[in-house]
Protein backbone atom coordinates (compact mmCIF):
# COMPACT_ATOMS: atom_id res chain seq x y z
CA UNK A 1 0.00 0.00 0.00
CA UNK A 2 2.69 2.47 1.00
CA UNK A 3 4.92 1.58 -1.92
CA UNK A 4 2.08 2.60 -4.26
CA UNK A 5 2.41 6.21 -3.14
CA UNK A 6 4.61 8.38 -5.27
CA UNK A 7 7.67 9.96 -3.75
CA UNK A 8 7.04 12.59 -1.08
CA UNK A 9 3.29 12.24 -1.53
CA UNK A 10 2.54 11.21 2.04
CA UNK A 11 1.97 14.19 4.31
CA UNK A 12 -0.28 12.73 7.00
CA UNK A 13 -0.55 9.17 8.30
CA UNK A 14 -3.26 7.87 10.59
CA UNK A 15 -3.34 4.25 11.64
CA UNK A 16 -5.75 2.74 14.13
CA UNK A 17 -4.63 -0.67 15.31
CA UNK A 18 -7.21 -3.40 15.77
CA UNK A 19 -8.43 -4.09 19.27
CA UNK A 20 -7.18 -7.28 20.86
CA UNK A 21 -9.37 -9.68 22.77
CA UNK A 22 -7.88 -8.49 26.02
CA UNK A 23 -9.99 -5.33 25.83
CA UNK A 24 -13.15 -7.37 25.77
CA UNK A 25 -11.89 -9.55 28.56
CA UNK A 26 -11.50 -6.47 30.67
CA UNK A 27 -15.13 -5.62 30.13
CA UNK A 28 -16.45 -9.14 30.57
CA UNK A 29 -14.25 -10.65 33.19
CA UNK A 30 -16.33 -13.78 33.46
CA UNK A 31 -15.68 -14.75 29.88
CA UNK A 32 -13.14 -17.54 29.67
CA UNK A 33 -11.19 -17.05 26.48
CA UNK A 34 -7.48 -17.00 25.80
CA UNK A 35 -5.99 -13.58 25.31
CA UNK A 36 -5.15 -13.40 21.64
CA UNK A 37 -3.25 -10.55 20.08
CA UNK A 38 -4.18 -9.43 16.61
CA UNK A 39 -1.94 -10.69 13.82
CA UNK A 40 1.06 -8.47 13.42
CA UNK A 41 1.06 -8.80 9.63
CA UNK A 42 -1.70 -6.19 9.56
CA UNK A 43 0.60 -3.58 11.02
CA UNK A 44 2.00 -1.13 8.52
CA UNK A 45 5.64 -1.62 7.70
CA UNK A 46 6.92 1.82 8.59
CA UNK A 47 10.35 1.11 7.13
CA UNK A 48 9.12 1.33 3.55
CA UNK A 49 7.13 4.54 4.00
CA UNK A 50 8.57 7.50 2.19
CA UNK A 51 8.39 9.99 5.01
CA UNK A 52 10.02 12.93 3.27
CA UNK A 53 7.01 15.22 3.61
CA UNK A 54 5.24 13.53 6.50
CA UNK A 55 4.33 16.16 9.06
CA UNK A 56 1.34 14.58 10.78
CA UNK A 57 1.50 11.18 12.48
CA UNK A 58 -1.44 9.58 14.31
CA UNK A 59 -1.14 6.09 15.75
CA UNK A 60 -4.02 4.82 17.84
CA UNK A 61 -4.58 1.83 20.08
CA UNK A 62 -0.98 0.65 20.24
CA UNK A 63 -1.14 -2.60 22.12
CA UNK A 64 1.88 -4.76 21.51
CA UNK A 65 5.57 -4.31 22.11
CA UNK A 66 6.30 -4.63 18.40
CA UNK A 67 3.89 -1.91 17.32
CA UNK A 68 5.02 0.34 20.14
CA UNK A 69 8.66 -0.10 19.18
CA UNK A 70 7.86 0.58 15.52
CA UNK A 71 5.96 3.69 16.49
CA UNK A 72 8.73 4.89 18.78
CA UNK A 73 11.33 4.34 16.08
CA UNK A 74 9.22 6.17 13.49
CA UNK A 75 8.49 9.06 15.84
CA UNK A 76 12.15 9.50 16.67
CA UNK A 77 13.14 9.33 13.00
CA UNK A 78 10.64 12.09 12.14
CA UNK A 79 11.39 14.24 15.18
CA UNK A 80 12.61 17.23 13.18
CA UNK A 81 9.76 17.42 10.70
CA UNK A 82 6.65 16.41 12.62
CA UNK A 83 4.15 19.17 13.39
CA UNK A 84 1.35 16.95 14.65
CA UNK A 85 1.65 13.83 16.79
CA UNK A 86 -1.22 11.76 18.15
CA UNK A 87 -0.62 8.59 20.16
CA UNK A 88 -2.91 6.34 22.12
CA UNK A 89 -2.17 3.05 23.85
CA UNK A 90 -4.54 0.20 24.58
CA UNK A 91 -5.57 0.22 28.21
CA UNK A 92 -4.63 -3.40 28.86
CA UNK A 93 -1.17 -3.19 27.33
CA UNK A 94 1.87 -3.21 29.58
CA UNK A 95 5.10 -2.19 27.84
CA UNK A 96 8.16 -4.34 28.32
CA UNK A 97 11.53 -4.92 26.76
CA UNK A 98 11.90 -8.18 24.88
CA UNK A 99 15.52 -9.26 25.10
CA UNK A 100 17.69 -12.31 25.53
CA UNK A 101 20.62 -10.40 27.02
CA UNK A 102 21.28 -11.01 30.68
CA UNK A 103 24.36 -8.98 31.50
CA UNK A 104 24.12 -7.11 34.84
CA UNK A 105 24.44 -3.70 33.16
CA UNK A 106 21.70 -4.47 30.72
CA UNK A 107 19.43 -5.87 33.43
CA UNK A 108 19.80 -2.65 35.35
CA UNK A 109 18.73 -0.70 32.28
CA UNK A 110 15.75 -3.03 31.90
CA UNK A 111 14.78 -2.43 35.51
CA UNK A 112 14.88 1.32 34.99
CA UNK A 113 12.86 0.96 31.81
CA UNK A 114 10.24 -1.18 33.55
CA UNK A 115 10.02 1.22 36.46
CA UNK A 116 9.47 4.17 34.15
CA UNK A 117 6.87 2.22 32.21
CA UNK A 118 4.86 1.57 35.35
CA UNK A 119 4.80 5.34 35.90
CA UNK A 120 4.22 6.25 32.27
CA UNK A 121 2.82 3.96 29.61
CA UNK A 122 3.96 6.38 26.93
CA UNK A 123 7.57 6.03 28.05
CA UNK A 124 8.52 3.67 25.17
CA UNK A 125 7.89 6.55 22.74
CA UNK A 126 9.94 8.96 24.79
CA UNK A 127 12.73 6.49 25.53
CA UNK A 128 14.77 7.23 22.36
CA UNK A 129 14.74 10.93 23.22
CA UNK A 130 15.86 10.22 26.78
CA UNK A 131 18.73 8.08 25.51
CA UNK A 132 19.93 10.70 23.04
CA UNK A 133 23.19 12.37 23.99
CA UNK A 134 22.04 15.79 22.89
CA UNK A 135 18.40 16.56 23.73
CA UNK A 136 16.43 17.37 20.60
CA UNK A 137 12.82 17.82 21.66
CA UNK A 138 10.21 17.85 18.93
CA UNK A 139 8.88 21.28 18.03
CA UNK A 140 5.28 20.20 17.54
CA UNK A 141 2.30 22.42 16.98
CA UNK A 142 -0.23 19.81 18.00
CA UNK A 143 0.23 17.02 20.53
CA UNK A 144 -2.44 14.51 21.50
CA UNK A 145 -1.67 11.77 24.00
CA UNK A 146 -4.24 9.23 25.19
CA UNK A 147 -3.52 6.90 28.10
CA UNK A 148 -1.56 9.23 30.36
CA UNK A 149 -0.52 8.07 33.80
CA UNK A 150 -0.74 10.44 36.72
CA UNK A 151 2.82 9.68 37.72
CA UNK A 152 4.76 10.32 34.51
CA UNK A 153 8.11 12.00 34.90
CA UNK A 154 8.00 15.49 33.44
CA UNK A 155 11.76 15.48 32.82
CA UNK A 156 11.36 12.60 30.38
CA UNK A 157 8.65 14.48 28.54
CA UNK A 158 10.77 17.60 28.34
CA UNK A 159 13.39 15.55 26.49
CA UNK A 160 10.83 14.74 23.81
CA UNK A 161 8.56 17.80 23.56
CA UNK A 162 9.25 21.49 23.34
CA UNK A 163 6.19 22.73 25.19
CA UNK A 164 6.55 26.32 24.03
CA UNK A 165 5.78 25.52 20.39
CA UNK A 166 2.65 23.51 21.10
CA UNK A 167 -0.56 25.34 20.28
CA UNK A 168 -2.94 22.46 20.77
CA UNK A 169 -2.44 20.05 23.66
CA UNK A 170 -4.60 17.04 24.45
CA UNK A 171 -3.87 14.83 27.45
CA UNK A 172 -6.67 12.35 27.88
CA UNK A 173 -7.50 9.11 29.66
CA UNK A 174 -5.59 10.37 32.61
CA UNK A 175 -5.54 7.63 35.20
CA UNK A 176 -3.66 6.39 38.20
CA UNK A 177 -0.94 3.79 38.03
CA UNK A 178 -1.22 3.31 41.76
CA UNK A 179 -3.29 4.78 44.52
CA UNK A 180 -2.04 8.11 45.70
CA UNK A 181 1.10 8.39 43.60
CA UNK A 182 0.05 11.12 41.22
CA UNK A 183 2.77 13.53 40.23
CA UNK A 184 1.54 17.03 39.44
CA UNK A 185 4.94 18.61 38.84
CA UNK A 186 4.28 18.75 35.08
CA UNK A 187 1.52 21.29 35.63
CA UNK A 188 3.62 23.31 38.05
CA UNK A 189 6.34 23.35 35.41
CA UNK A 190 3.92 24.67 32.79
CA UNK A 191 2.88 27.38 35.20
CA UNK A 192 6.42 28.39 36.10
CA UNK A 193 7.49 28.49 32.45
CA UNK A 194 4.47 30.60 31.48
CA UNK A 195 3.46 28.13 28.78
CA UNK A 196 0.20 28.86 27.03
CA UNK A 197 -1.86 27.05 24.42
CA UNK A 198 -4.58 27.95 21.96
CA UNK A 199 -6.51 24.71 22.45
CA UNK A 200 -6.38 22.56 25.54
CA UNK A 201 -8.21 19.31 26.28
CA UNK A 202 -7.80 17.11 29.34
CA UNK A 203 -9.56 14.97 31.89
CA UNK A 204 -6.87 15.56 34.50
CA UNK A 205 -8.22 16.61 37.88
CA UNK A 206 -5.12 17.92 39.65
CA UNK A 207 -5.37 21.18 41.53
CA UNK A 208 -2.11 22.18 39.85
CA UNK A 209 -3.74 21.76 36.44
CA UNK A 210 -6.45 24.22 37.44
CA UNK A 211 -3.80 26.57 38.86
CA UNK A 212 -2.03 26.44 35.51
CA UNK A 213 -5.28 27.27 33.73
CA UNK A 214 -5.82 30.14 36.10
CA UNK A 215 -2.33 31.54 35.57
CA UNK A 216 -2.26 31.24 31.79
CA UNK A 217 -4.15 33.26 29.22
CA UNK A 218 -5.14 33.30 25.57
CA UNK A 219 -6.98 29.98 25.30
CA UNK A 220 -9.40 29.87 22.38
CA UNK A 221 -10.80 26.39 22.98
CA UNK A 222 -11.01 24.56 26.29
CA UNK A 223 -12.31 21.03 26.86
CA UNK A 224 -12.51 19.95 30.50
CA UNK A 225 -13.68 16.49 31.47
CA UNK A 226 -13.06 16.32 35.18
CA UNK A 227 -16.18 14.85 36.71
CA UNK A 228 -15.58 15.89 40.25
CA UNK A 229 -14.93 19.57 40.19
CA UNK A 230 -16.98 22.65 39.70
CA UNK A 231 -15.74 25.06 37.11
CA UNK A 232 -14.87 28.15 39.09
CA UNK A 233 -15.09 31.57 37.47
CA UNK A 234 -11.58 32.50 38.52
CA UNK A 235 -10.18 29.51 36.59
CA UNK A 236 -11.20 31.07 33.31
CA UNK A 237 -10.54 34.69 34.13
CA UNK A 238 -7.41 34.87 31.95
CA UNK A 239 -9.24 33.43 28.97
CA UNK A 240 -12.46 35.39 29.01
CA UNK A 241 -11.57 37.62 26.07
CA UNK A 242 -10.16 34.90 23.82
CA UNK A 243 -12.37 31.88 24.49
CA UNK A 244 -14.44 30.77 21.49
CA UNK A 245 -15.19 27.15 22.42
CA UNK A 246 -15.84 25.72 25.85
CA UNK A 247 -16.80 22.18 26.84
CA UNK A 248 -17.44 21.08 30.42
CA UNK A 249 -19.89 18.24 30.14
CA UNK A 250 -20.56 16.85 33.60
CA UNK A 251 -21.74 17.96 36.96
CA UNK A 252 -19.55 17.87 40.01
CA UNK A 253 -20.04 15.76 43.08
CA UNK A 254 -20.58 18.75 45.27
CA UNK A 255 -21.18 21.82 43.15
CA UNK A 256 -20.29 25.11 44.70
CA UNK A 257 -22.13 26.92 41.95
CA UNK A 258 -25.43 26.20 40.30
CA UNK A 259 -25.28 25.71 36.57
CA UNK A 260 -27.29 28.88 36.10
CA UNK A 261 -24.62 30.99 37.76
CA UNK A 262 -21.78 29.26 35.86
CA UNK A 263 -23.59 29.76 32.59
CA UNK A 264 -24.21 33.38 33.44
CA UNK A 265 -20.54 33.82 34.27
CA UNK A 266 -19.44 32.22 31.00
CA UNK A 267 -21.81 33.89 28.59
CA UNK A 268 -21.55 37.36 30.06
CA UNK A 269 -17.78 37.38 30.40
CA UNK A 270 -16.76 35.69 27.16
CA UNK A 271 -17.70 38.06 24.34
CA UNK A 272 -16.28 35.78 21.64
CA UNK A 273 -17.80 32.52 22.84
CA UNK A 274 -19.50 30.83 19.87
CA UNK A 275 -19.78 27.21 20.98
CA UNK A 276 -20.65 25.86 24.40
CA UNK A 277 -21.02 22.28 25.57
CA UNK A 278 -22.37 21.95 29.06
CA UNK A 279 -24.85 20.29 31.38
CA UNK A 280 -27.91 21.81 32.97
CA UNK A 281 -28.92 21.12 36.53
CA UNK A 282 -31.99 22.73 37.92
CA UNK A 283 -31.22 25.03 40.78
CA UNK A 284 -31.52 23.50 44.24
CA UNK A 285 -31.16 20.04 42.79
CA UNK A 286 -28.69 17.82 44.61
CA UNK A 287 -28.86 14.98 42.15
CA UNK A 288 -25.32 15.87 41.22
CA UNK A 289 -24.21 14.18 44.41
CA UNK A 290 -25.93 10.99 43.44
CA UNK A 291 -25.93 10.23 39.74
CA UNK A 292 -22.59 8.79 38.77
CA UNK A 293 -20.53 7.51 41.70
CA UNK A 294 -23.09 5.42 43.47
CA UNK A 295 -23.93 3.05 40.64
CA UNK A 296 -20.25 2.33 40.21
CA UNK A 297 -19.72 1.72 43.91
CA UNK A 298 -22.78 -0.49 43.97
CA UNK A 299 -21.43 -2.48 41.06
CA UNK A 300 -18.05 -2.77 42.67
CA UNK A 301 -19.46 -3.86 46.00
CA UNK A 302 -21.25 -6.73 44.33
CA UNK A 303 -17.86 -8.18 43.47
CA UNK A 304 -16.91 -8.15 47.16
CA UNK A 305 -13.34 -7.27 46.29
CA UNK A 306 -11.89 -4.51 48.38
CA UNK A 307 -9.14 -3.70 45.91
CA UNK A 308 -11.65 -2.96 43.25
CA UNK A 309 -13.58 -0.75 45.62
CA UNK A 310 -10.53 1.26 46.61
CA UNK A 311 -9.42 1.64 43.01
CA UNK A 312 -12.84 2.75 41.95
CA UNK A 313 -13.10 5.21 44.82
CA UNK A 314 -9.74 6.63 43.92
CA UNK A 315 -10.64 6.99 40.28
CA UNK A 316 -13.86 8.81 40.94
CA UNK A 317 -12.44 10.58 43.99
CA UNK A 318 -15.32 9.89 46.29
CA UNK A 319 -15.38 11.66 49.56
CA UNK A 320 -14.93 9.55 52.66
CA UNK A 321 -18.34 10.39 54.01
CA UNK A 322 -20.00 9.11 50.87
CA UNK A 323 -17.99 5.89 50.92
CA UNK A 324 -18.97 5.26 54.53
CA UNK A 325 -22.58 6.03 53.73
CA UNK A 326 -22.65 3.53 50.87
CA UNK A 327 -20.75 0.92 52.86
CA UNK A 328 -23.17 1.23 55.75
CA UNK A 329 -26.03 0.41 53.42
CA UNK A 330 -24.42 -2.90 52.62
CA UNK A 331 -23.23 -4.05 56.02
CA UNK B 1 -38.03 24.41 34.72
CA UNK B 2 -34.44 25.13 33.54
CA UNK B 3 -35.44 28.79 33.30
CA UNK B 4 -32.34 29.99 35.11
CA UNK B 5 -30.14 28.29 32.57
CA UNK B 6 -32.18 29.47 29.61
CA UNK B 7 -32.22 33.03 30.93
CA UNK B 8 -28.44 32.95 31.23
CA UNK B 9 -28.10 31.65 27.66
CA UNK B 10 -30.36 34.40 26.41
CA UNK B 11 -27.76 36.99 27.44
CA UNK B 12 -24.96 35.50 25.37
CA UNK B 13 -23.51 37.99 22.89
CA UNK B 14 -22.47 35.61 20.10
CA UNK B 15 -23.23 32.00 21.07
CA UNK B 16 -24.12 30.08 17.91
CA UNK B 17 -23.90 26.45 18.92
CA UNK B 18 -25.13 24.87 22.12
CA UNK B 19 -24.49 21.28 23.16
CA UNK B 20 -26.27 20.09 26.29
CA UNK B 21 -24.96 16.75 27.50
CA UNK B 22 -27.65 16.28 30.14
CA UNK B 23 -30.31 18.18 32.01
CA UNK B 24 -31.49 17.30 35.49
CA UNK B 25 -34.72 18.64 36.87
CA UNK B 26 -35.33 19.76 40.43
CA UNK B 27 -36.95 16.42 41.22
CA UNK B 28 -33.84 14.55 40.07
CA UNK B 29 -35.13 13.44 36.70
CA UNK B 30 -32.98 13.21 33.60
CA UNK B 31 -34.89 14.98 30.85
CA UNK B 32 -35.60 13.05 27.67
CA UNK B 33 -34.91 14.41 24.20
CA UNK B 34 -38.48 15.42 23.51
CA UNK B 35 -39.00 17.04 26.88
CA UNK B 36 -35.88 19.10 26.52
CA UNK B 37 -36.76 20.24 23.02
CA UNK B 38 -40.25 21.22 24.08
CA UNK B 39 -38.94 23.13 27.09
CA UNK B 40 -36.39 24.87 24.93
CA UNK B 41 -38.90 25.95 22.32
CA UNK B 42 -41.54 26.84 24.87
CA UNK B 43 -39.05 29.24 26.40
CA UNK B 44 -37.34 30.71 23.34
CA UNK B 45 -39.84 30.16 20.53
CA UNK B 46 -42.30 32.77 21.61
CA UNK B 47 -39.94 35.57 22.55
CA UNK B 48 -37.63 37.84 20.64
CA UNK B 49 -34.28 36.42 21.58
CA UNK B 50 -31.08 37.38 19.74
CA UNK B 51 -29.54 34.15 20.99
CA UNK B 52 -32.36 32.07 19.56
CA UNK B 53 -32.21 33.90 16.21
CA UNK B 54 -28.47 33.30 16.07
CA UNK B 55 -28.53 29.64 17.11
CA UNK B 56 -27.56 27.29 14.29
CA UNK B 57 -26.87 23.99 16.06
CA UNK B 58 -28.36 22.43 19.19
CA UNK B 59 -27.71 19.06 20.76
CA UNK B 60 -29.16 17.30 23.74
CA UNK B 61 -27.78 13.99 24.96
CA UNK B 62 -27.49 11.86 21.81
CA UNK B 63 -29.72 14.02 19.60
CA UNK B 64 -28.50 16.76 17.29
CA UNK B 65 -30.62 19.39 15.57
CA UNK B 66 -29.96 22.13 13.10
CA UNK B 67 -31.98 25.20 13.99
CA UNK B 68 -33.33 26.55 10.74
CA UNK B 69 -35.42 29.54 9.79
CA UNK B 70 -39.08 28.89 9.02
CA UNK B 71 -39.16 31.54 6.33
CA UNK B 72 -39.54 29.97 2.91
CA UNK B 73 -37.44 30.89 -0.05
CA UNK B 74 -38.99 31.15 -3.50
CA UNK B 75 -38.22 27.57 -4.47
CA UNK B 76 -39.67 26.20 -1.26
CA UNK B 77 -42.78 28.34 -1.64
CA UNK B 78 -43.27 27.01 -5.16
CA UNK B 79 -42.87 23.44 -3.93
CA UNK B 80 -45.39 24.08 -1.21
CA UNK B 81 -47.98 25.45 -3.59
CA UNK B 82 -47.45 22.59 -5.98
CA UNK B 83 -47.82 20.09 -3.23
CA UNK B 84 -50.97 21.69 -1.88
CA UNK B 85 -52.59 21.40 -5.30
CA UNK B 86 -52.36 17.65 -5.13
CA UNK B 87 -53.97 15.20 -2.82
CA UNK B 88 -51.65 13.70 -0.27
CA UNK B 89 -50.31 10.28 -1.03
CA UNK B 90 -51.95 7.35 0.66
CA UNK B 91 -49.93 4.97 2.79
CA UNK B 92 -49.98 2.39 0.02
CA UNK B 93 -48.63 4.85 -2.49
CA UNK B 94 -45.94 5.95 -0.11
CA UNK B 95 -44.87 2.36 0.44
CA UNK B 96 -44.85 1.80 -3.30
CA UNK B 97 -42.60 4.78 -3.80
CA UNK B 98 -40.35 3.63 -1.01
CA UNK B 99 -39.98 0.11 -2.36
CA UNK B 100 -39.31 1.37 -5.88
CA UNK B 101 -36.45 3.49 -4.63
CA UNK B 102 -34.53 0.32 -3.88
CA UNK B 103 -32.72 1.67 -0.84
CA UNK B 104 -33.87 0.86 2.64
CA UNK B 105 -32.32 4.03 4.00
CA UNK B 106 -34.28 6.20 1.61
CA UNK B 107 -37.48 4.36 2.28
CA UNK B 108 -37.08 4.96 5.99
CA UNK B 109 -36.66 8.65 5.43
CA UNK B 110 -39.65 8.84 3.09
CA UNK B 111 -41.84 7.25 5.71
CA UNK B 112 -40.78 9.71 8.33
CA UNK B 113 -41.16 12.96 6.46
CA UNK B 114 -43.51 15.48 7.93
CA UNK B 115 -46.10 15.27 10.67
CA UNK B 116 -47.61 11.96 11.77
CA UNK B 117 -49.44 10.19 8.97
CA UNK B 118 -52.79 10.10 10.67
CA UNK B 119 -52.82 13.90 10.74
CA UNK B 120 -51.72 14.32 7.17
CA UNK B 121 -55.13 15.03 5.62
CA UNK B 122 -56.14 17.36 8.38
CA UNK B 123 -52.90 19.23 8.10
CA UNK B 124 -53.62 20.31 4.56
CA UNK B 125 -57.13 21.38 5.44
CA UNK B 126 -56.04 23.26 8.51
CA UNK B 127 -53.46 25.13 6.57
CA UNK B 128 -55.96 26.28 3.98
CA UNK B 129 -58.65 27.24 6.44
CA UNK B 130 -56.39 28.50 9.18
CA UNK B 131 -59.32 28.35 11.59
CA UNK B 132 -58.07 26.57 14.63
CA UNK B 133 -54.85 28.09 15.92
CA UNK B 134 -54.94 26.13 19.13
CA UNK B 135 -55.22 22.87 17.22
CA UNK B 136 -52.30 23.96 15.06
CA UNK B 137 -50.19 24.68 18.12
CA UNK B 138 -51.01 21.29 19.56
CA UNK B 139 -50.23 19.63 16.28
CA UNK B 140 -46.91 21.37 16.24
CA UNK B 141 -46.03 20.27 19.72
CA UNK B 142 -46.93 16.75 18.84
CA UNK B 143 -44.87 17.08 15.71
CA UNK B 144 -41.89 18.36 17.68
CA UNK B 145 -41.77 15.03 19.40
CA UNK B 146 -41.27 13.27 16.10
CA UNK B 147 -37.69 12.57 15.05
CA UNK B 148 -37.93 14.30 11.68
CA UNK B 149 -39.31 17.70 10.80
CA UNK B 150 -39.21 18.59 7.15
CA UNK B 151 -39.72 21.20 4.43
CA UNK B 152 -42.45 23.75 4.14
CA UNK B 153 -44.66 22.32 6.82
CA UNK B 154 -42.49 23.99 9.42
CA UNK B 155 -44.00 27.35 8.48
CA UNK B 156 -47.16 26.33 10.28
CA UNK B 157 -45.49 26.34 13.64
CA UNK B 158 -45.79 30.06 14.16
CA UNK B 159 -42.19 30.04 15.38
CA UNK B 160 -39.49 31.85 13.53
CA UNK B 161 -37.09 28.92 13.79
CA UNK B 162 -37.43 25.17 13.88
CA UNK B 163 -35.34 22.14 14.82
CA UNK B 164 -34.29 19.87 11.99
CA UNK B 165 -32.81 16.64 13.22
CA UNK B 166 -29.45 15.90 11.70
CA UNK B 167 -26.69 13.32 11.97
CA UNK B 168 -23.52 13.66 13.97
CA UNK B 169 -21.53 12.17 11.15
CA UNK B 170 -22.20 15.28 9.06
CA UNK B 171 -20.01 17.15 11.51
CA UNK B 172 -17.24 14.64 11.75
CA UNK B 173 -14.64 17.27 10.95
CA UNK B 174 -15.91 19.72 13.51
CA UNK B 175 -13.84 19.23 16.62
CA UNK B 176 -16.29 20.27 19.31
CA UNK B 177 -19.30 18.54 17.72
CA UNK B 178 -17.36 15.32 17.44
CA UNK B 179 -16.09 15.66 20.98
CA UNK B 180 -19.65 15.98 22.24
CA UNK B 181 -20.68 12.99 20.16
CA UNK B 182 -17.90 10.84 21.58
CA UNK B 183 -18.81 11.95 25.07
CA UNK B 184 -22.53 11.20 24.88
CA UNK B 185 -22.03 7.92 23.04
CA UNK B 186 -18.99 6.73 24.88
CA UNK B 187 -20.00 7.30 28.46
CA UNK B 188 -21.33 4.49 30.53
CA UNK B 189 -25.11 4.28 30.64
CA UNK B 190 -26.88 4.72 33.93
CA UNK B 191 -26.52 1.49 35.84
CA UNK B 192 -29.78 -0.33 36.30
CA UNK B 193 -29.51 -3.01 38.97
CA UNK B 194 -31.72 -6.05 39.02
CA UNK B 195 -34.16 -6.43 41.84
CA UNK B 196 -32.20 -4.89 44.64
CA UNK B 197 -32.79 -5.54 48.30
CA UNK B 198 -31.81 -1.99 49.18
CA UNK B 199 -34.68 0.42 48.57
CA UNK B 200 -32.46 3.48 48.52
CA UNK B 201 -30.78 2.28 45.35
CA UNK B 202 -33.94 3.04 43.40
CA UNK B 203 -33.73 6.68 44.34
CA UNK B 204 -31.03 7.32 41.84
CA UNK B 205 -31.76 4.66 39.23
CA UNK B 206 -35.40 5.50 38.68
CA UNK B 207 -34.73 8.59 36.59
CA UNK B 208 -37.28 7.67 33.98
CA UNK B 209 -38.56 9.70 31.08
CA UNK B 210 -40.34 8.86 27.90
CA UNK B 211 -37.13 8.03 26.06
CA UNK B 212 -34.73 6.90 28.73
CA UNK B 213 -33.83 3.84 26.74
CA UNK B 214 -30.35 5.01 25.80
CA UNK B 215 -30.91 3.47 22.41
CA UNK B 216 -28.16 5.43 20.85
CA UNK B 217 -28.53 6.65 17.34
CA UNK B 218 -26.51 4.56 14.96
CA UNK B 219 -24.53 6.31 12.26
Amino acid sequence: MFSALSRHQLRSLTYRHPVSDALYLEQFRDAIRPIRDYPSEYDPDTRIIDTGNLTSLSLYNLGTTKTANDAAELTFRLRKQLKTLRLSVASEWQPKIETLQSSPEFMEAVMIYDRECTRDKLYPFIYPFVLADKPEPMRLQELELYGVFDAFDKNNWLCAFDLHTIQKLTLMHYFDCDIGTGDSSFWSHLQSQAVSFKTFKTDCGFNEMFSFLQSSSGLEALFLYDYNRSLRPITLSGHFHSLRKLFYPEWSIRPSHTTGSILEMVVTNCPLLEELGTYLVEQDSYVSCQMHPRPLVHQVLRTRETVWLLTACRKIRLEHSMILHVLSAYT
Amino acid sequence: MQENSFRALDDSPCLKRLYVTSAITADDRHLGHNSFLQLFFDYFGSRKSPFFNRLELLSYDTALWQIVSTELNDAEREDMELELEHEPLSDGELEGLSSSSGHSHESTQAGNIGPPKEDHTEVTDDYEDDTDDLQLANDFRQWLTQPECYTWERVRSGFSRMPLKTLWVHYRNDELVWTVYEFVIGREPVFRPEQSATPSIHDWTDASDEDQSYAFQRL
